[in-house]
C-alpha cells in the first residue's frame, strides 16, 4: 500500500513538497536577511534614550514591511494545494477511471485501502504544513513588537496552519468521494476552503470568547490587543452620541479657551468633565494562544467529520 | 458437488428497479461456467456482488462459503476479478501493474505472471496506455491470475477485442484452468464464443435465473421437433415446448424432452447450445433449473 500510494501520488506530492521547500527557504532567507536589523532593534529599543529605536523600526518596516502582505496571502492559499492536488484525486480519480473496481478487488479490503491511503497522505500533509508553520512562526516572532499587531499573523505560525491544511485535504477527499470526478472536486476545495477560512476569520473568530469593552484611556489600548470596531463615544448613561458632538468636545479639550494645554493634560479626564466616555471593544492580547487552540480545534474537528463522511460514502457505494 | 459460488433468493435493487431478483443458483467448483443473458440481465450485478463491490438488497450470496461483504478479506484473497472495462492505471507500466498485484496480494506469484506476459511478448516496461486492446486484456488477466485465485470472475472478457485477440485470450484462459484447476465464471452476451470453453451454463434473463446446468446435459436434453404444419403446439408425452415456430408448411418446436419418447411423426433433430440459449431468452417464462436449487430457493 505504501508503494502504491507513493506511485500514484508521487507527482503531486513532489510538486507540493517542492513548493513547501521554496516557500520555507524564502521565509528563511528573509529571517536571515533581517537578522542584523532585528538584533539592532532588540539591542536599542529596551533602552529608549533617543529616537534610534524608532529609526530602526522605520528602517525595518521600509525594508521588510512589504513582505508581510504577500507572505500572509501565500500562507492563506498554500493549504488549498493539499486539498486540490492530494485530497481530491485520492478517490475521485479512481471512481472517474473505474479503477476502484480493480484496486478494491485485490487482496486488500476497500476499508484498509482507504484508511492506509488517508493515513499516509494525511500525515504527509501534516508534515509539510508543519514545516511551513515553523518557518511562519520564525518570521512572525522575529518581527519586533510594535512593528505590527500579533493578530495580524494569527494564521501563519502555529497549529492552526497545520489544521487548515488537514481540513483542505479532508475536504478534497470528501468532495472526491461525493462527486466522483477530479476537476469538480478540486473546484469544490478551492471555493469551499477559501469560503470557510474567510467566514471564520471575518465573522466567527472574534466571537470565540465574548469580547471585552472598556473605556479608552488617553494612552490607548496597548498594541497587542485585537480591537473590534471603532471607538464608541457615549454619554454617562451609555447612550451613544453623534460624532459631530464628540469632535466638538475633543476639540474643546485640545484647544481650551484659555489657550494653554496643561503639562499634565489628561484627555480622558477632560471627556469626563464634558460628560462623555469613549468605549472600545476588543479581545485582550493574552487570549491569543487560546484563540489559536480554538481555531485549530474547529478545523481539525471539521477535517475528521469530512473524512468520516468520505468513509461513509465509500462504504455506501457497495 | 463442491460449490464455488452460491446464491439464495439473491436480489439487488437500484432505486425501484430490480436488477436481479430472487436468484438461486450454485456454481460448481473446478469448472468453467458461462453466464449468459441479454444486456441488462443482471450478469454484471451478480459478479459485482460476488466480489463485494455491491451489497445485496435481499437474499444472500457466498463464495466458498464466505460472504463477500462480511468477510471481504477471506473472499478477496481467493477471488480474481476482471471487471467489464478491464480498468488499469494508464500511467503505470506493465511491470508496475504486477508490482501493484505483488504489494496487495498475499499469495502473489510474480514468476508465473512475468512468464505469462513474456511468453505473449508483452514487455514489462511498456506503458499501459500504449497497449493494444488484446494486450491490455492479457495484462488484466495476468493481474487477476497472479494472486493465484481459486475462483476467477471475468465480466464480458471478450468485449472490444478483435477475433484474434479473443482466440488468444480464450486459449490463455483454457491453459490456466487446465494447469491450475481453478473455477471460472465468465459472462457474455455472445453464446458462440462460450460454447468452446465452458462446461457449465447459467442463463440470466430480466434479473431472473432461467437455466442452470452442464452444457452436455442441456444439449442432450433439448431437441428440435419438425413436422408438417400443426395448428397447436401439442405434442404427446411430457416434453416442454420452449419455442415454437410455424411456417405455412411446417412447424418446428424446440423442446426440453421428458422421460417419455416423442411421438413418431415428429422428426427429431439435435440443437446447438446457441439455439437453446436463444430459445430460452425468447421465452422468459420457460426455465430449466436443477431440482435441488429450486427446493433451497423456497
Amino acid at each position: 500500500m505504501i508503494w502504491l500510494t507513493w506511485r500514484q501520488h508521487r507527482l503531486e506530492g513532489l510538486i507540493t513538497a517542492l513548493l513547501v521547500v521554496v516557500v520555507a527557504s524564502l521565509v528563511g532567507i528573509l529571517v536571515v536577511a533581517a537578522q542584523p536589523l532585528l538584533d539592532q532593534i532588540k539591542h536599542v529599543c529596551p533602552v529608549v534614550v533617543d529616537d534610534s529605536c524608532g529609526r530602526a523600526l522605520i528602517a525595518f518596516n521600509a525594508r521588510f514591511g512589504m513582505f508581510q502582505q504577500p507572505l500572509n496571502l501565500a500562507f492563506l492559499v498554500l493549504p488549498v494545494f493539499a486539498g486540490m492536488f492530494i485530497g481530491a484525486p485520492l478517490l475521485a480519480r479512481e471512481l472517474e477511471q473505474g479503477t476502484d473496481e480493480m484496486v478494491w478487488t485485490q487482496g486488500v479490503t476497500r476499508r484498509r485501502w482507504l484508511f492506509t491511503k488517508v493515513a499516509i497522505l494525511g500525515w504527509a500533509t501534516i508534515a509539510m504544513a508543519g514545516i511551513l508553520a515553523v518557518t511562519g512562526r520564525q518570521w512572525s516572532t522575529a518581527v519586533p513588537d510594535g512593528s505590527y499587531n500579533q493578530w495580524f499573523a494569527f494564521d501563519v505560525q502555529g497549529p492552526e496552519f497545520v489544521a487548515y491544511a488537514l481540513f483542505s485535504f479532508a475536504l478534497g477527499v470528501a468532495a472526491g468521494a461525493a462527486i466522483g470526478r477530479t476537476v469538480p472536486a478540486m473546484a469544490v476545495v478551492l471555493v469551499g476552503f477559501l469560503a470557510v477560512r474567510a467566514a471564520i476569520e471575518i465573522f466567527v473568530r472574534r466571537e470565540f470568547l465574548p469580547p471585552v469593552t472598556t473605556e479608552v484611556s488617553g494612552s490607548g489600548q496597548g498594541g497587542q490587543a485585537w480591537l473590534i470596531g471603532n471607538q464608541q463615544p457615549v454619554d454617562m448613561h451609555g447612550n451613544s452620541i453623534s460624532s459631530g458632538q464628540f469632535d466638538e468636545i475633543t476639540n474643546a479639550c485640545l484647544h481650551p479657551a484659555n489657550g494653554a494645554v496643561p503639562g499634565n493634560f489628561d484627555l480622558q479626564a477632560c471627556w469626563h468633565e464634558h460628560g462623555i466616555r469613549v468605549l472600545q471593544t476588543y479581545q485582550p492580547a493574552g487570549r491569543f494562544p487560546l484563540f489559536q487552540v480554538i481555531e485549530t480545534a474547529i478545523f481539525v474537528i471539521a477535517a475528521i467529520a469530512l473524512l468520516g463522511f468520505a468513509v461513509w460514502l465509500v462504504r455506501r457505494r457497495a | 458437488m463442491n460449490v464455488a459460488l452460491s446464491a439464495r433468493g439473491l436480489g439487488k435493487r437500484y432505486g425501484n428497479r430490480w436488477a436481479l431478483r430472487d436468484c438461486s443458483l450454485r456454481v460448481p467448483a473446478g469448472r468453467i461456467t458461462g453466464l449468459v443473458g441479454p444486456n441488462g440481465a443482471g450478469k454484471t450485478t451478480l459478479l459485482r456482488m460476488a466480489v463485494g463491490l455491491l451489497e445485496v438488497t435481499s437474499g444472500e450470496i457466498s463464495v466458498f462459503g464466505w460472504s463477500p461483504t462480511e468477510q471481504p478479506a477471506l473472499v478477496l484473497a481467493r477471488v480474481g476479478f476482471v471487471p467489464q472495462n478491464r480498468p488499469l492505471y494508464r500511467g503505470f507500466t506493465v511491470g508496475e501493474i504486477l508490482q501493484l498485484g505483488r504489494h496487495l496480494n498475499a499469495r502473489w506469484d510474480q514468476g508465473v505472471a512475468v512468464a505469462r506476459l513474456t511468453r505473449l511478448g508483452i514487455g514489462l516496461n511498456r506503458k499501459v496506455a500504449h497497449l493494444s486492446g488484446g494486450q491490455h486484456a492479457q495484462v488484466s488477466l495476468a493481474l487477476a491470475l497472479g494472486k493465484r485465485p481459486d475462483l476467477l470472475l471475468l465480466d464480458e472478457p471478450l468485449s472490444n477485442l478483435d477475433p484474434l485477440a479473443r482466440r488468444e485470450f480464450m486459449k490463455a484462459l483454457v491453459e490456466v484452468v487446465a494447469a491450475e484447476g481453478l473455477s471460472v465464471i465468465l459472462s457474455s452476451h455472445v453464446v458462440a464464443e462460450l460454447e468452446r470453453v465452458c462446461d457449465h451454463l447459467v442463463i440470466l434473463n430480466g434479473g431472473h435465473v432461467q437455466v442452470v446446468g452442464d452444457i452436455d446435459e442441456l444439449v442432450a436434453l433439448h431437441k428440435l421437433l419438425i413436422a408438417p404444419r400443426q395448428d397447436a403446439d401439442v405434442i404427446d408425452g411430457d416434453a416442454t415446448v420452449i419455442q415454437a415456430t410455424h411456417t405455412d408448411r411446417q412447424s418446428a418446436l424446440l423442446v426440453k424432452v421428458g422421460s417419455h419418447p416423442v411421438r413418431s411423426d415428429w422428426e427429431v433433430h439435435d440443437v446447438s447450445l446457441e439455439e437453446i440459449v436463444l430459445a430460452y431468452l425468447g421465452n422468459p417464462a420457460a426455465a430449466a433449473l436443477p431440482a435441488p436449487v429450486m427446493e433451497k430457493a423456497g
